[in-house]
């Protein structure tokens, strides 16, 4: 094979410029994305800021974001804050985590079997409409008012999404494949692990930013009613008092806390695997 | 007549061959029916048909991954009852793993296989080299042309050194001075190896240019029309040659015919 001198697909035209222009272009780039993304965050603010004046609202129905972002102090100085922010972050990552590993093999199980996938899919989308919370009032009596009840809510609530989307992906994946390999001698285990999980990947990682971001709500909702500590204790515990100011300060930091999750642990993941691999779903 | 082959035994054996596709939704779909041959070992044969007639079904059920509803096919005297590594198939989807780079799909028959790791980079270095693809070891299939893709595929099927070799539109994707490449080499590796190749295709030229036969078949459902020789050793096929060959352009003349008058 010496007649054509292979061209990769993808030219990379940027990497013949200098290096100056080309760093201060890649500056300009995040500087814009970064400009873009904060636009609607600062139009928030901005609005929520215009009703408390237009509307001339005390602070014990809406604080201002100044009186929301002040009340951190006390809440640091007393270590509340950092106390229950580890907690629930302890618990959506060891829920979380669980309920990935259950929920991965679990669906690859049923992608991989018609039989097994028909017989079971409508109890799987059945127990989609069940909310994980609704469980709680069960659990609560098994288990009493505490982190395994929390912890129980939160992996029912991760591992459904997580099978649910792995069995989609696995189904939808191009049998060529799996008949390429067989057609090698792979057998079904060696199927399992070299085309089910890691064609399945994309979507398992939806499944799991479905599932975390799910487990995140239920979490607080469930910590809301378990008297067991956790951001969403704190936030019920401020409700109690109508410290509004906490109340807002909280709502932005779970929000936050998602973004942080979605972008230091999800993306990268994605990063090295799915867009590596040229199979970004968009 | 063919040097090579003639005194060769015989390799597949296609025996009454009846398959459909079958679902619950729809009437049967009857892809194949009554279709026998054989292959001889070492052969090169070429099967052209119309589009749907069922080539790839062929292949399918040669490769064991599909089973015929009648007949069988026999491999070295033995009935086919699903894939084997003994044949390897370079698909029309090719079927390259997304999340494996080059060497990594070019070696995944040897792991497979249990080959020792060391013997294993050997073997696809060396085929690395043969497909011209040094420098794009790391690369994952997204970042190669359709070209590259194919010359992979066709690496990756040779490296698992299966002895019957399925080819099922192998070159239909790429850019025609890259197929002429490619049929060079498929050439030269048939004489090297003496692998037992099944090439389905719908250009009839290419046929005519690396078959010791030619196979065409009836429009679906498909059966054997008729099997013709192309008496030319192959290490006399060369396209500047041929072209102004009486009897190669004479034959391609009458394989054309016979494909067209199955065309609606
Ligand atoms: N999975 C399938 N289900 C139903 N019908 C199919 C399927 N695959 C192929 N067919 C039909 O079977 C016939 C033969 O298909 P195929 O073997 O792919 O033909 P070819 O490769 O010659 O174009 C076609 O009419 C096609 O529509
Ligand atoms: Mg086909």
């Amino acid at each position: 094979m010496t007649g054509t001198a292979p061209q990769p697909a993808t030219s990379s035209a940027t990497a013949a410029l200098p290096a100056g222009p080309r760093r201060r272009t890649a500056w300009r780039v995040t500087f814009l994305a970064l400009r873009r993304t904060l636009l609607p965050f600062v139009a928030l603010v901005a609005v929520w800021w215009a009703v408390k004046a237009v509307f001339g609202l005390g602070v014990s129905v809406l604080p201002s974001p100044a009186q929301a972002v002040r009340s951190v102090g006390p809440l640091i100085r007393s270590g509340v804050l950092v106390d229950y922010t580890t907690q629930s972050l302890e618990r959506i990552a060891l829920g979380g985590a669980i309920g990935i590993a259950v929920g991965t093999p679990i669906g690859l199980l049923l992608g991989s079997n018609r039989l097994v996938s028909m017989t079971f899919r409508p109890l799987l989308n059945t127990m989609q409409g069940l909310s994980g919370i609704a469980w709680l009032p069960l659990v609560n009596g098994w288990l009493g008012f505490g982190s395994r009840t929390v912890l129980v809510v939160i992996l029912y609530t991760v591992t459904f999404p997580v099978a649910f989307n792995t069995m989609v992906g696995v189904q939808t994946l191009p049998i060529a494949y799996s008949n390429a390999l067989r057609t090698m001698g792979a057998g079904r285990f060696y199927l399992f692990t070299h085309v089910w999980l890691p064609g399945a990947l994309p979507s398992i990682l939806l499944g799991a930013r479905l599932g975390l971001a799910y487990g995140w709500r239920a979490l607080i909702a469930a910590e809301m009613v378990l008297n067991a500590g956790g951001l969403g204790y704190l936030l019920f515990q401020s409700g109690g008092a109508r410290n509004t100011p906490v109340i807002v300060f909280e709502m932005i930091l779970m929000g936050v806390i998602w973004v942080f999750i979605d972008r230091a642990l999800l993306r990268p993941i994605e990063q090295q695997t799915v867009v590596r691999w040229g199979m970004e779903q968009r | 007549m063919r040097g090579a082959v003639s005194t060769a035994d015989t390799k597949i054996v296609a025996d009454g061959l009846h398959f459909a596709y079958r679902s619950q939704e729809r009437e049967p779909v009857v892809a194949l029916t009554d279709v026998s041959f054989e292959v001889r070992a070492g052969e090169l044969l070429c099967v052209v048909g119309p589009s749907g007639c069922g080539k790839s079904s062929l292949i399918s059920l040669i490769a064991g991954l599909a089973r015929p509803q009648q007949g069988r096919v026999l491999v070295n005297g033995r009935t086919v009852r699903g894939p084997g590594a003994d044949r390897g198939v370079v698909f029309q989807e090719l079927g390259l793993m997304p999340w494996r780079t080059v060497n990594g799909n070019i070696g995944q028959g040897l792991e497979i296989a249990r080959v020792p790791r060391a013997r294993r980079d050997e073997v696809v270095a060396r085929f690395v080299a043969m497909i011209g693809l040094g420098g794009f070891e790391e690369r994952y299939p997204h970042e190669l042309s359709g070209g590259m893709k194919q010359r992979v595929a066709l690496a990756r099927t040779l490296a698992a050194d299966p002895t019957v070799m399925l080819m099922d539109e192998p070159f239909a994707a790429v850019d025609a001075q890259t197929r002429v490449t490619l049929q060079k080499d498929l050439l030269r590796i048939s004489m090297q190896t003496g692998k037992t190749i099944v090439l389905v295709t719908h250009s009839v030229e290419e046929a005519a240019f690396l078959g010791d036969r030619v196979m065409v078949m009836t429009r679906r459902p498909g059966r054997v029309k008729e099997i013709i020789d192309v008496p030319i050793p192959r290490e006399e096929r060369d396209y500047d040659a041929l072209a102004h060959d009486e009897p190669f352009n004479a034959l391609r003349v009458e394989i054309t015919n016979s494909v067209r008058a199955e065309l609606w």
